[in-house]
């Protein structure tokens, strides 16, 4: 365990980014303008990736916590961040630039999407934030203390029953996000990350980068869409509005070891997955749920079509519909 | 204890007190409940963004008057603690690595296509837990979520260590 006991929390008034929020214009209770909104959305995107920070955030899913310590270093072209789970088995994960380490307690195999190492909190955004503008609606909130330091809070509000609402808690110096949170169609609390304790800014020594677990390099996966469905015969309408395809690769799934065509959509917040695999007509079909992520499974042809995502009920089975057979 | 768990819940805590109490939240069920529920009274506190209904408080404050404190989600998760025991047996069948998962939940009536029967047998019902597991696995690893949550860590769907 390495030495917190000095840490004091301090919020330096000078920053890199350290400009007013757009939205301070905008008055509590306030939908920000489109300008205002992506002017905030890139703030959010960057200031995980150019603002050095370190604490400890604590992630709520379902009813299940978890504490991670988490270091972000930037200085100058050098960026690493380190994290480290305080409960239960061990795991600690490494990334210099793209390259991520990970210590696990099993030997699990797993390996990374280029596009989509590190969108751990507190950086939730994608690069290009602005197209969650298509699904959501800003809202600023007013202001709140969240480990020690001063917040502006931001609804993300959905423009449609297809999504959740989301709420992100910023600290308007640096623009980093201290508390995220989604809720349910009740408004009931369903993923929350928050920090308890957080340093923004200041001197973070780099020892703190020093991995405490023999850590191994994961692969990573090129990105981008490879190959088609697996069938000329399906048909693919349009998907939701807001959502776009990031991913298209075929893998084995565990169970069967055949090849599953596996979609991988986007909104800029949430993202939803569909699995297209031959139907063995043994798999129950229909809607099945784990919190916040939904999952709808459905035949389609000989196909069995399966989409997943931390989206309403609603949206897995509108996204499910998207794919017809054509008869020839 | 309780006061160690609002100290952190307002920040007043550093270092390896912090880390103490963390790990006592992580332990005990009964103080992740506490931790769940301060946050939501937190925040519904602040009334320029109620994220509860408008008269929660009143109802809240009747209900503390009368017993000690009891939020809706308490029965959402005794629902899902119905379910989870009914599933439990598959799941340890399955790997020992998921005894923290929480259960899939099936709909009953609000699905047009045939309701999914999740425990129609054993075998079934595991081939179907592990599939869905899967599903979850890819993912959350497609969204570089490698992180956040054990069940993830433990699951690979390229080779296949729960079979």
């Amino acid at each position: 365990m390495m030495a917190t006991a000095g840490l004091k929390w301090c919020a330096p008034l000078v920053l890199a980014l350290g400009l007013a929020l757009p939205a301070a214009q905008a008055a509590p209770g306030d939908i920000l303008s489109n300008q205002d909104a992506a002017q905030l959305l890139n703030r959010m995107a960057r200031a995980p990736q150019d603002v050095s920070y370190q604490g400890v955030y604590i992630h709520q899913f379902v009813d299940r916590m978890e504490a991670v310590r988490v270091v972000h270093i930037r200085d100058g072209s050098f960026e690493a961040e380190r994290r480290e789970s305080l409960d239960g088995s061990p795991r600690e994960y490494l990334r210099q630039g793209d390259q991520v380490s990970l210590f696990l307690p099993e030997n699990g195999q797993i390996s990374l999407d280029r596009h989509h190492t590190s969108k751990l909190f507190p950086r939730q955004l994608p690069d290009q934030p602005e197209q969650l503008l298509a699904g959501y609606q800003i809202r600023q909130l007013g202001r709140e203390r969240v480990a020690g330091l001063e917040t502006e809070i931001y609804d993300f509000e959905p423009r449609d029953k297809l999504r959740f609402l989301h709420r992100f808690w910023i600290h308007p110096e640096s623009g980093l996000t201290l508390k995220a949170a989604m809720f349910g169609q009740k408004r009931e609390l369903m993923d929350l990350q928050v920090f308890s304790q957080v340093q923004v800014g200041g001197a973070i020594s780099r020892k703190l980068l020093r991995p405490a677990h023999p850590l191994k390099p994961v692969p990573i996966e090129a990105s981008g869409v490879s190959g088609g469905l697996p069938d000329k015969q399906l048909d693919v309408r349009a998907v939701p509005q807001g959502f776009q395809l990031l991913r298209q690769v075929q893998r084995p799934m565990v169970v069967h070891g055949k090849p599953v065509t596996h979609q991988l959509f986007s909104d800029g917040l949430v993202s939803v997955s569909v699995f297209i695999e031959p139907y063995d007509g043994k798999v129950p079909l229909g809607l099945a749920d784990q919190g916040p992520v939904n999952l709808y499974s459905r035949q389609v042809g000989p196909y069995l079509v399966t989409v997943l995502g931390e989206v309403p009920a609603e949206t897995v089975q509108v996204f499910a519909g998207v794919y017809q057979w054509k008869s020839r | 204890m309780k006061e160690q768990l609002s100290a952190l819940l307002d920040g007043e805590l550093a270092g390896e007190d912090c880390d103490a109490v963390l790990r006592a939240i992580g332990n005990d069920p009964a103080l992740q409940t506490d931790w769940q529920q301060w946050h939501l009274v937190g925040d519904a506190l602040k009334k320029e963004h109620p994220i509860l209904s408008p008269d929660f408080m009143s109802r809240f404050c009747e209900r503390l008057a009368a017993e000690p404190i009891v939020i809706a989600p308490v029965v959402h998760r005794r629902k899902r603690d119905l379910i989870r025991r009914a599933i439990a047996p598959v799941s340890v069948a399955a790997s020992v690595a998921f005894v923290s998962m929480v259960g899939w939940q099936a709909y009953r009536g609000a699905s047009q296509q045939p309701v999914a029967q999740f425990a129609q047998t054993a075998a079934a019902a595991q081939a179907d837990s592990a599939r869905l597991r899967a599903y979850l696995a890819a993912h959350r690893a497609d969204n570089g979520n490698v992180f956040a949550s054990q069940d993830v860590m433990n699951v690979s769907y390229q080779d296949s260590p729960t079979r």
